[in-house]
Parts: structure tokens; C-alpha cells; sequence
């Protein structure tokens, strides 16, 4: 599952009209956004309302080592002279939380071409009056709230906070149409990432298939294996898989229409697999 | 088109993280000129980013960066009990690097730590001051190789060489430095000293192949290894750990046989056996986070809150290496 939490729908418009997500209805008082397993939230503004709507996708479409979940919205860069131009996406290595001091850091493993910088989470809008308050590159009101939720359930390369920078410290000079202008632009980055997110999460995948874990199960219920036993055979079918490249179809087909009499005649059989799997 | 896996993955060390206290640490300076494009993050503490939950030990391991950091606490720990002292009384090791740049198979260090993110302890001069203060108390043998392939990062960080430098002045301390790497040449320009132990860790090139990823071949370790002898280094040889696969006898017969047609016997300072063993709740970990290396799913046999081969298989093996090196080599010189 792909996840985006954006804090307005302004920003959101140009992922819902590119990847024709449609809304969910009757989801929460969040507005939810869904085209196959791409699943977009508007959270609404702050920190709090980020990690709520986050948490909640999370929780009610869920999330394993395959999932992603990008936090993109828009920020005010601090120097306007420093490396950052307005419409720029920024990859934030390190997201700081104003309130507490907390510092955040999502693992950056994508290969990506965005500028990368740090934003500091603000409970408000920060002007230019609250500079010299901040220590970060960029400032926002989410950031730090969406990672707090999403590293809760996911690890730190599975979460992506991707700022676009919108003004430099004069947020009341960011109208609503900007909003959505600035994200659009920045599709083609995003669409990118995207795909390289899901590729790294996609090669860290389970050693065994469905198909393999449903035939494991069968063979520990036909042959009455104990807990123990039959998480040992799952141990033993990796170990035959990740040797040989190949599937256990084939290799155990003879005992999937066994039925046995006793718990002794399946540790006989079980012994009999064992030497199959590693030996073969 | 669709990309390939290498695509997706940033290279290497192209992040380095440094606490804000080592930041003018003449060590950190150097660190940091070898890596002029790296980003670099500023943190408090190397633990808000080492030790974050949930992170993936295999996947981080595809682009592994730098911390650079500030060791406090203890920084000399005595001998664990599963390591070979080599008779000697006073066995300490010590980490200046956690983590490696190989990616072993069957390395504790996936199930130990979690991340596979490379933390260096820049103020080495405080090891030092440790060393000294053990040193005041009775001799010392120090495994500074340890949680890491030291010499394998020395052209990035000189802890190596500096380990050297310092105990050449120290008599009463002998350092080992345990290696797979070919970075001989890094270290080469010293004279050789006394009392430091290089130590190769061997193996037979189908298990450097299949679990020894991104190590030298058997051939160039060697090629290494009979360079220090010649220069006059002590070497030492290890064949640890020996691996169950399919073929072991002849791939681990021929692999010592190897060994001793390339390396003076005679001059060899002494050879290491130990078949793979690992502590119950990292092989426990490492099976967690989803390991690709079929070693690592073997029926392995818990006994006293270690795994490694069942009883008889792991003696066989190790009768078996046994036999082999005391063909070249007095029994009194081999160590189990
Ligand atoms: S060389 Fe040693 S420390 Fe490095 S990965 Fe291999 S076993 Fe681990």
C-alpha cells in the first residue's frame, strides 16, 4: 500500500486528477482518496490532525513491510538567499518538532533528485518575526506530527517527508491556487520517488510465498505438527528456498494427501521432510 | 523501462550523520574530506539515530551511512566467553567501528545491533587513556578489531595505523587485528611490531562466494597475509566460522591445503578453528528481520543460549579441519 497525507486539499488536487484516486465514502471526518492501492488522506492543518489522519489510514487499510507513506505538503524556507527557490521539493533527512526539541530522522535510502534540508514543525504559521526561533532549513506544521504516527507502524525507509517550498517566511502570501500549482509542478519528482520507494520495499519481501505458506500449513495440519514443530518447518522451507531458487511444490507434493494416525507418524514424516529440504 | 535493483538504492555513505560535539574533532575533519559530496546532518547523540525503532537491518545495509560520534562510558570491555583468549590471562576488545562494510552471512552483528549503519567513535585518544589505565595494572591483550573489519576502513578512518603507533610504545600490551580485508597496503609503511597480531580470517572460496559478500577471494587474502610475513608481521590464521555446505570436506581440504602451499607454516604465529556459532536471540533477530541467506534458516541446536551445529556434526567438522591444518602445523599452535 502507497500512502500520501497531505494537510489541505489544495494540495492534494494534483495527486487525486494524476493517479484518479476517487473518494472513499463514509470514512471519518478525514476526506480519504483511493485507486487501487494508492490511498490519500487530507489530514487538515497541525502537527495533532497529521498524526490523527495518519494513524488512521494506517490502521484502517493497513501497512507491512511492503507499504509506504509520504507526508507532502508545503513549507517556508528560512533564507532566501540559501539553496532553496520557491516550488523546490525538499527530501527532509531530519524533521525537528519546535515544541518538544524531538528530532526525527527517516532513513534515506532512495536514489532521488531532490534537494534534501531539515524542517522544523511549528504549532503556527512561522513569519519572518520567529526567525531566529528556528534551527531547521524549512519550517512547516505537520512534519513532525505525520512521522511520530507513521514510525509507530512503519520503519524509517518506508517514510518519506517531502516539503515544497512555497514562500520564505510569508505565509500569508501563498493563496490557495498556489498551493495547488507549486505541488503539481513537482509531480514528476514525486512519481519518481514513488516508484523507487515501492521498488526497495518490494525486494525486502518474505522468503516464502502465499502459495508456500499455504502448503506449510496444510502439511502441519495433516500431520498434526506441534507449534514447535511446524515453525521449524517453516525455518527449513526458507532454508530450502533461499539454497535452490526453487518452489516447494514439486519437492512435497507426496505428503499434502497424507492422512497419519498419530502425532509419532507425524514426526516420522516431519524428520523425513527435514531431510528432504536440507539435502535436496 | 523498469529498474534495476541498484537503481532504486543511493550509494553508499552518502550521509553522514555527526553529533554536534565531535563536529571539530580533528578525526571528523579528516572523515569528512573523504566524502565531500555527502550530506551531512548534524544530531545530539549517535543513538537518536542508531538505535531508532523498527529500523530494517538488511534493507539499510543496501546504502549504508556514517555516524560520527563520541564514545563515553566504557570503552575497553574484558573477553567474552564465547571468544578464544589464546591463553592469555588479561583478554579485553574494543570497538572504535560498529558495523562492518562486508555483509557476512552468518555476521552476529545483524542480530545485535539495529541498524547496520556505521557509527565511528572519533576520539580514539580516550580509548587510549583506557588502555593505559589497564596497563598500569598488568599486561594486556586487546582484540581491536571487534564488532567491525577495522582494517577494511582504513583508508576512509586510520584506526587502524593508529592502534599500531600506540602500542609500538607499549611493551606490555599485544594488539590483534583480525581482518578479511586486502588493505594490507594501508598499514604497510610501518615496521612491523612485536607485539601486534594480524589475523586472517579464511575461508574456502564457495562459502566466500555464497556468504562472504563484497570480501576478498580466498587468493588475494592470502597474497596479503604472505606480504606481512615476508615484511616480518606475526600472522595469524583462522579458519572460523567452518560452514556446513554441500561438500564441506573437500572445499575446507582444500582450502587449508591452500593456505599452507602459499604461507610459510613454520612462520605462522598460530591458527584459530571454530565451527558457526551465534547467540540464541540474534540468530533469533536476524531470522526476524528477514534474512536472504539460507545459513541463517539451518536447523541450528541451542545449547546453553548459543546456536550452532548439532553436537556430533559440529565436532565432526572441526576433527575434520583439525586433522587438515595439523598436517602443517604443531597441535600446540592451534587453538579450538
Ligand atoms: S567481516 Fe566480520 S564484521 Fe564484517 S560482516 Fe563479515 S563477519 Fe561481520
Amino acid at each position: 500500500m502507497l500512502y500520501l497525507v497531505t494537510a489541505l486539499y489544495n494540495e492534494a488536487k494534483p495527486f487525486i486528477d494524476h493517479y484518479q484516486l476517487k473518494k472513499v465514502p463514509h470514512t471519518s471526518k478525514f476526506q480519504v482518496f483511493r485507486h487501487d492501492d494508492m490511498v490519500l488522506v487530507v489530514s487538515g492543518s497541525g502537527a495533532f490532525q497529521s498524526a490523527v489522519a495518519t494513524t488512521y489510514v494506517l490502521t484502517r487499510f493497513g501497512h507491512d513491510e511492503t507499504s509506504n507513506i509520504l507526508n507532502i505538503g508545503i513549507a517556508g524556507a528560512v533564507q532566501k538567499e540559501g539553496p532553496y527557490q520557491e516550488g523546490d521539493p525538499v527530501l527532509c533527512h531530519k524533521i525537528v518538532h519546535h515544541d518538544n526539541g524531538r528530532a526525527y530522522y527517516p532513513d534515506i535510502l532512495a536514489e532521488h533528485r531532490m534537494k534534501e534540508g531539515s524542517v522544523e514543525t511549528f504549532a503556527y504559521p512561522v513569519g519572518e518575526a520567529v526567525r531566529s526561533d528556528v534551527s531547521a532549513d524549512l519550517v512547516d506544521m505537520e512534519g513532525a506530527g505525520f512521522y511520530e504516527a507513521a514510525s509507530s507502524f512503519l520503519s524509517p525507509h518506508q517514510i518519506y517527508c517531502v516539503k515544497i517550498v512555497s514562500d520564505f517566511l510569508e505565509p500569508s502570501a501563498v493563496s490557495p491556487q498556489k498551493v495547488t500549482r507549486l505541488v503539481a509542478r513537482t509531480l514528476s519528482e514525486l512519481e519518481d520517488l514513488i516508484e523507487v520507494a515501492r521498488g526497495i520495499t518490494a525486494i525486502h519481501r518474505d522468503v516464502l510465498t502465499e502459495e508456500d505458506h499455504r502448503l506449510l500449513k496444510q502439511l502441519a495440519g495433516n500431520l498434526k505438527l506441534s507449534q514447535t514443530l511446524s515453525h521449524q518447518l517453516t525455518q527449513l522451507a526458507k532454508q530450502y528456498r533461499l539454497r535452490t531458487g526453487k518452489p516447494l511444490t514439486g519437492l512435497l507434493d507426496d505428503y499434502t494427501e497424507l492422512v497419519i494416525e498419530s502425532k509419532h507418524e507425524g514426526k516420522i514424516c516431519f524428520e523425513q521432510i527435514k531431510e528432504r529440504l536440507l539435502h535436496t | 523501462m523498469s529498474k534495476l535493483k541498484s537503481d532504486f538504492f543511493i550509494r553508499d555513505f552518502s550521509h553522514i550523520y555527526i553529533e554536534k560535539n565531535v563536529i571539530d574533532h580533528p578525526m571528523t575533519r579528516d572523515i569528512l574530506k573523504r566524502f565531500p559530496e555527502a550530506v551531512r546532518v548534524e544530531i545530539d547523540h549517535y543513538k537518536d539515530v542508531f538505535n531508532r525503532s523498527r529500523q530494517q537491518f538488511p534493507v539499510q545495509k543496501q546504502s549504508q551511512k556514517l555516524i560520527l560520534a563520541e564514545k563515553t562510558g566504557e570503552k575497553v570491555y574484558p573477553g567474552a566467553d564465547v571468544s578464544q583468549d589464546f591463553g592469555h590471562e588479561h583478554f579485553y576488545y574494543t570497538s572504535s567501528i560498529l558495523n562492518c562494510i562486508y555483509n557476512c552471512s552468518y555476521c552476529y552483528l545483524q542480530g545485535m545491533f539495529p541498524s547496520s549503519n556505521i557509527v565511528m567513535f572519533v576520539n580514539q585518544e580516550d580509548f587510549f587513556q583506557e588502555v593505559d589505565a589497564l596497563l598500569a595494572r598488568h599486561p594486556v591483550y586487546l582484540a581491536i578489531s571487534y564488532d567491525t573489519d577495522l582494517l577494511a576502513f582504513e583508508r576512509i578512518a586510520p584506526f587502524a595505523s593508529r592502534w599500531i603507533e600506540f602500542a609500538r610504545e607499549r611493551e606490555t600490551l599485544t594488539i590483534e587485528l583480525r581482518t578479511k580485508s586486502v588493505n594490507y597496503a594501508a598499514i604497510r609503511h610501518f615496521q612491523p611490531a612485536e607485539n601486534v597480531v594480524l589475523a586472517w580470517t579464511l575461508s574456502p572460496d564457495e562459502v566466500i562466494r555464497r556468504y562472504e559478500p563484497l570480501t576478498p577471494s580466498l587468493d588475494m587474502r592470502l597474497k596479503s597475509m604472505k606480504q606481512a610475513m615476508d615484511d616480518g608481521w606475526r600472522v595469524r590464521v583462522s579458519f572460523d566460522p567452518i560452514l556446513y555446505i554441500h561438500d564441506w570436506q573437500a572445499q575446507y581440504k582444500a582450502c587449508v591445503a591452500r593456505t599452507f602451499s602459499t604461507l610459510p607454516a613454520d612462520k605462522i604465529e598460530d591458527v584459530s578453528i571454530g565451527v558457526f556459532r551465534m547467540a540464541r536471540d540474534y540468530l533469533k533477530n536476524i531470522r526476524r528481520t528477514g534474512s536472504q541467506s539460507d545459513l541463517i534458516y539451518y536447523p541450528f541446536e541451542c545449547r546453553d543460549g548459543v546456536y550452532s551445529y548439532p553436537e556430533e556434526l559440529a565436532e565432526q567438522m572441526i576433527r575434520f579441519v583439525r586433522g587438515e591444518v595439523e598436517q602443517y602445523i604443531h597441535p600446540e599452535n592451534i587453538y579450538l
